[in-house]
């Protein structure tokens, strides 16, 4: 019997992203996309629980920051693995994200193998 | 034979061996060579010495490290924009090699230093730079489809779509920009720039990359010209356009 695919969930508004995660890793994820924080938190409110969400910074409507502080104060997403994905690399940002909640953060344009690790070395843990 | 005599190199290691060795291999090449061990002192050595014309940059240093020092560097708008940064690096993969890329640097050397491929390096810059009037509009359409090709897993279909949405939406993050800077909205012109860095460096467009960055923080300033940021954005579109025709003859209609 096939193992179910773990799910995840990306926010980011930029086509060309979703794309990518789309190519690399719609073989082996249950993926959902969503284009800003609001609607990731709509989803999130609907009842849809992800394995891991992946997340851009710079968007309309909620930004990555904002998305990230809400879902944190949802008790039942206290432990999902989120990692950033950012065009704006400084150990300033790096903090800012880590500090509301962020779990890991990788520079756009990311390799997508070394997302891939990434998500698998927070999913070996569930 | 291109030589370095005349050459004025600012080295940036925290390591005071390397610092050595690396400066005894410049100096016998007839290069005028600045030691620095840290990234804030070499923005500081730029400051102080216009003759320096190429950086060595060390990547694995303490904060800030080679990756942030060239981005200080890159985000100080025209003022060292003809300064070539070069990375010496101990790694050896695709990401770091990437995430060079993004934050401005323009060539990747490995520890420790080999004069022939700095100098193999410096005769690829200068043969560059001669058939070129304008260094800004030359450089900034230089793209590299090796990113493409491995976020689309080397699928020429896969790639195809990929290509496509870039070449759609860039257009129109251009006019939003413009648009928006009509407005003297500059947060947003910012914001709308920041998207179009992300589109532009999956063609590998550093140079493009690092102007917008240069744009973006003018916009975020607190007394914005817009005229001048108007005709930066222009000047970049202009350059990137023919670029654009090129990688769509390249991956769209073939």
């Amino acid at each position: 019997m096939d193992k179910k695919k773990p799910s995840l969930l990306l926010i980011d508004d930029e086509a060309a992203i979703g794309m990518i995660v789309r190519i690399q890793f719609e073989k082996d994820y249950e993926l959902t996309m969503m284009t800003n924080g609001l609607n990731g938190m709509k989803w999130i409110s609907a009842g849809n629980i992800p394995d891991i969400i992946v997340l851009d910074l710079n968007m309309p409507e909620m930004n990555g920051l904002d998305f990230l502080k809400e879902v944190r104060k949802l008790n039942y997403f206290k432990n999902t693995p989120m990692i950033v994905l950012s065009g704006e690399d400084s150990s300033a940002k790096r903090i800012e994200v880590f500090q509301n909640g962020a779990d890991d953060f990788i520079n756009k344009p990311f390799n997508p193998i070394e997302l891939r690790v990434r998500m698998e070395r927070f999913l070996k843990y569930k | 034979m291109i030589s370095l005599k005349d050459e004025t190199i600012l080295l940036v290691d925290d390591n005071i061996i390397n610092l050595m060795i690396a400066e005894r291999v410049l100096q016998s090449e007839g290069a005028r060579v600045i030691k620095v061990s840290g990234g804030m002192e070499a923005i500081d050595a730029l400051n102080q010495d216009s003759s320096i014309t190429l950086v060595l940059l060390d990547l694995e240093m303490p904060d800030p490290d080679g990756y942030t020092t060239a981005q200080l560097i890159r985000n100080s708008g025209e003022l060292f924009a003809n300064v070539e940064i070069v990375a010496l690096s101990a790694a050896e993969d695709e990401g770091s090699k990437v995430r060079a890329a993004n934050a401005g640097i323009s060539h990747f050397l490995h520890k420790p230093i080999k004069t022939a491929a700095l100098l193999a390096l410096l005769a690829q810059e200068t043969s560059t730079l001669s058939n070129s009037g304008d260094h800004f509009v030359q450089k900034s359409a230089f793209y590299n489809l090796d990113y493409i090709k491995m976020a689309s897993g080397e699928d020429p279909d896969s790639m195809k779509i990929l290509a496509n949405i870039i070449l759609e939406e860039s257009p129109v993050l251009f006019n939003e920009a413009l648009e928006s800077l009509k407005y003297g909205d500059g947060k947003n012109t910012a914001s709308i720039l920041h998207k179009l860095k992300g589109q532009l460096g999956i063609f590998s467009m550093t140079e493009a990359t690092h102007i917008i960055s240069g744009i973006e923080n003018q916009c975020i300033g607190t007394d914005i010209d817009a005229k001048i940021i108007e005709s930066q954005i222009m000047r970049l579109r202009d350059d990137v356009y023919p670029a654009f025709e090129e990688i769509k003859e390249l991956i769209v209609n073939n």
